[in-house]
């Protein structure tokens, strides 16, 4: 934070409750939060918690789009804006959507930055001064002129970010921003955000998941707890407010919880010299006791759509038993890779072999996949429906899709709708549909998406049971922690080529492209991840 | 970077690869849709839906476009299919023939419309004529151009979820469908949703200082406007009723959207970066729309 000016308040919530109206359970209940001007504050919470809602409270986006009672106080700038439409608060608050690119309104990026100050009423040379001034500020000069539909994700990100300021707005919301991007990509838009609050006195409120790159960076955290209770801390009190949760552990902390270290760090610098300060016993990964059989063999593989080659001569092996990780920047051909190998999708030369022999066209019983939004399989009324029409499909007893869903995701009312579970459950109820198919094969494509630091850890668990079921699994995905978690071995595509293929140790280490927390933290060739730390 | 921008607007007001200005080509595809609705002769219907087709494959060639125009073609098919079997059950049977004739020109009246918008859908993308919504519009234009973003977002998620539907395994009958229509309905609304809220949040809707009343009379002029085209068009399609009230209620809709205009111009605030310009190439459009709407009414 700025310390030259007086600290001024940006935003002041006074016992803000919210309800969406039905069951009388209120989201937000006597509410009180507090951010100065050019603070950049976390929002963190479990999946479900009411993190969004709060979020979108700030300017009016909650009630006035989703529904829903409010009352209380929110003061921006101190004038009392509670009830304000979202357009009445466009000139003071910025928001930007977890999917930037559903929320664009323009064609080129020129237009999509000038759009609000349009809106806004902004004068014609002073918008062109802002244009500019915001696309040097943001390293987006070189874009303006082009299609949106052109720019990778970060810059579609950076884009969204630059039009929610661009008419001068001191308070900017963002949802989730990186939870789409890769990890470089990732890095640069929160440190893009750290650079708004300090350079431009912004006053930034952040929703996030993935919170471990985020505590480094931010001066205030604010948790939302589930059960309609909100605290909030300063960035150096964090640890006992926040990790007392464990859906809300990210590596570092689990790390020092584990080892016993008083205060918790949260910043890497901190764990690096606690770490180096001790020793501490720790074993490294066992060389991989994989079975050596050869479970899918994917052969020269190639995707096409028109000119763009999406996946290029791909080949590698997946092993029984084994957990595959597939990482790689966005756009590098990893869905496109998946969805050829599951015989749905395009494929232009190549193929997918399993053990058995057969190239992989339609014997859907012997793989299966789990697509990015995995709830556009279900369209039923009720879990209870969902598990018996899997079981209709699958031509199964009666009961068997129910007994997998229960032993991956727990005991769950088969009563609710698919559509109220929460991210992790809907992923578990996909996956035991899928998986009842009796698939030897399984593929999922970014599961992590949305999902705590909790839910992750059951699906980790959930995936290491159905290897120790001699099942293969391949896992697309940008969660570099993740990844770490779970992987037996590790592939990189990039601009649809396999680029890298070995041992977690060696792409996530302390000397990778993507080093796990951990391995920053503890600067050893072969630890990378909490768990093989001993206490 | 920053240097050239300011004399790159002027000079090159959006020339972002020469495109017509969106409004052009939807007025063009309007016109053309209306010169469908005035003739039933199945030959000129069938000539009408194959310059469309030929439009778009001429004009765009990108792999989207290519898919859109399919899924058109395959809702134009299926219009006249259903007309002609409508037809065939509930028609009369001793002059089956004439029935089933009437029913294929109907049929094909309707797709030469749905081909006509295919044209204007595929050349400029329905979220671009948001900008270029009069003021006074406002709320009816949002609403419109979110419903009309329905559209490319729903052929977008109905692929989606169509591959995703089959990874699922075969169901039959009604469950086929549903497993598709539910979640591309949630998801296509959600994604409105999405761009309407993300419009809002960016000061969409926002208008100076108007008196109540003001308000109330812009809200129902637009209204009655809305209201008046739709019946005119209804009336104009369905035929059977005198010829002059379609035309009177095409007119009378004007009237009211320019009292709408009127009433919430003096509060009007909106500014632009590059001011619409309409080229050449636009009137040329522009006249060619007029010419087809010409014949359409003296034919």
């Amino acid at each position: 934070m700025n310390t030259d000016r007086p600290t001024q308040t940006a935003v002041e919530i006074r016992g803000l409750s919210f309800d969406y109206g039905n069951d009388d359970r209120k989201v937000l209940s006597r509410v009180n939060l507090s951010f100065a001007a050019g603070e950049f504050a976390l929002i963190c919470g479990a999946t479900g918690s009411g993190k969004s809602t709060l979020l979108r409270t700030i300017n009016g986006l909650s009630p006035h789009f989703s529904g829903g009672n409010i009352t209380g106080s929110i003061k921006i700038f101190g004038e009392e804006k509670l009830g304000s439409m979202p357009h009445e608060l466009a000139d003071l608050v910025g928001y930007v959507n977890q999917n930037s690119e559903f929320g664009f309104v323009a064609e080129t990026v020129e237009e999509e930055l000038a759009f609000g100050m349009e809106q806004l009423g902004v004068p014609r040379e002073e918008m062109v001064r802002r244009v500019d001034e915001l696309a040097s500020t943001l390293e987006i000069g070189h874009l303006k002129p082009k299609l949106l539909t052109e720019l990778s994700g970060g810059q579609q990100q950076r884009v969204a970010i630059a039009s929610a300021i661009a008419a001068g707005q001191r308070v900017l919301l963002l949802d989730e921003p990186t939870s789409a991007l890769d990890p470089a990509a990732a890095h640069e838009t929160l440190s893009l955000l750290k650079r708004l609050t300090r350079d431009l006195g912004v006053t930034v409120l952040l929703v996030e998941h993935r919170i471990e790159r985020v505590l480094e960076l931010v001066d205030s955290v604010c948790v939302v707890h589930g059960d309609s209770t909100v605290s909030q801390a300063a960035a150096s009190e964090i640890a006992s407010v926040l990790f007392r949760d464990h859906r809300m552990t990210p590596p570092i902390v689990e790390l020092g919880q584990k080892l016993g270290w008083n205060p918790l760090p949260i910043r890497l610098a901190d764990a690096q010299a606690r770490w180096s300060s001790g020793a501490s016993n720790w074993s490294p990964i066992e060389a991989s006791v994989l079975s050596g059989e050869v479970a899918l063999a994917v052969k020269d593989l190639t995707v096409q759509y028109g000119q763009l080659t999406a996946c290029d001569n791909v080949s590698f092996e997946l092993q029984r038993g084994e957990i595959l990780g597939l990482m790689g920047p966005n756009g590098s051909g990893k869905s496109s890779l998946i969805w050829a190998m599951s015989g749905f999708g395009n494929r232009a030369a190549g193929e997918a072999r399993l053990a058995a022999g057969e190239p992989k066209t339609e014997g859907k019983e012997s793989m299966c996949l789990v697509p990015q939004q995995a709830n556009d399989l279900l369209f039923l009324a009720s879990v209870s429906e969902e598990l018996a029409e899997s079981d209709r499909r699958s031509a199964e007893a009666p009961g068997t899709t129910a007994k997998l869903f229960a032993r991956l995701a727990g005991r769950i009312d088969p009563a609710l709708h698919p559509r109220d579970l929460s991210a992790g459950q809907q992923l578990a109820l996909v996956l035991a549909i899928q998986l009842v198919r009796r698939a030897d094969v399984v593929l999922l494509d970014e599961p992590t998406r949305g999902l705590d630091y909790e839910s992750k850890r059951r699906l980790a668990s959930q995936l290491r049971e159905l290897t120790s079921e001699g099942k293969s699994v391949l896992v697309a995905s940008h969660d570099v922690e993740f990844m770490a978690q779970i992987a037996d071995r590790l592939i990189r595509l990039e601009d649809g080529r396999l680029v890298e293929t070995g041992l977690p140790t060696e792409l996530l280490g302390p000397f990778s492209k993507n080093p796990s927390q951990v391995a920053l933290v503890c600067q050893s060739a072969r630890l990378i991840r909490a768990e093989q730390v001993m206490p | 970077m920053s240097t050239n921008s300011v004399t790159n607007l002027e000079d090159a007001p959006s020339t972002h690869r020469r495109e017509l200005h969106p409004v052009s080509w939807w007025v063009f595809g309007l016109a053309a849709a209306f010169l469908a609705t005035t003739t039933t002769s199945p030959l000129q219907l069938l000539l009408h839906c194959l310059v469309c087709v030929a439009l778009v494959l001429l004009l765009k060639r990108s792999v989207k476009a290519l898919v859109q125009l399919r899924l058109f073609l395959l809702l134009a098919a299926a219009v006249v299919l259903i007309r002609v079997l409508f037809r065939i059950i509930f028609g009369n049977e001793a002059n089956l023939w004439a029935d089933v004739e009437a029913g294929a020109a109907d049929g094909l009246r309707l797709a030469a419309i749905i081909l006509s918008i295919a044209v204007a859908n595929a050349m400029a993308n329905p979220r671009r004529l948001l900008k270029h919504t009069p003021g006074a519009l406002y709320e009816i234009a949002a609403s419109i151009s979110v419903a009309l973003n329905l559209v490319p977002e729903l052929i977008a998620s109905l692929q989606r979820v169509r591959r995703a539907s089959l990874i699922r395994g075969r169901s039959k009958g009604l469950r086929a469908l549903k497993s598709i229509v539910i979640p591309v309905l949630e998801d296509s609304l959600e994604r409105s949703m999405q761009l309407a809220a993300s419009m809002s949040a960016r000061g969409f809707g926002r208008r100076g200082a108007l008196t109540n009343r003001q308000v109330l009379l812009a809200r129902a002029s637009s209204f009655a406007s809305l209201l008046s085209i739709i019946l005119g068009t209804f009336y104009l399609l369905s035929g059977g009723v005198s010829s002059w009230l379609p035309v009177a209620l095409v007119l009378a809709s004007f009237g009211f959207a320019f009292v709408a205009i009127r009433t919430t111009s003096a509060a009007a605030f909106r500014t632009r970066l590059v001011p619409t310009k309409f080229r050449t190439a636009d009137y040329l459009l522009f006249a060619l729309s007029l010419a087809l709407v010409t014949i359409g009414v003296t034919l």
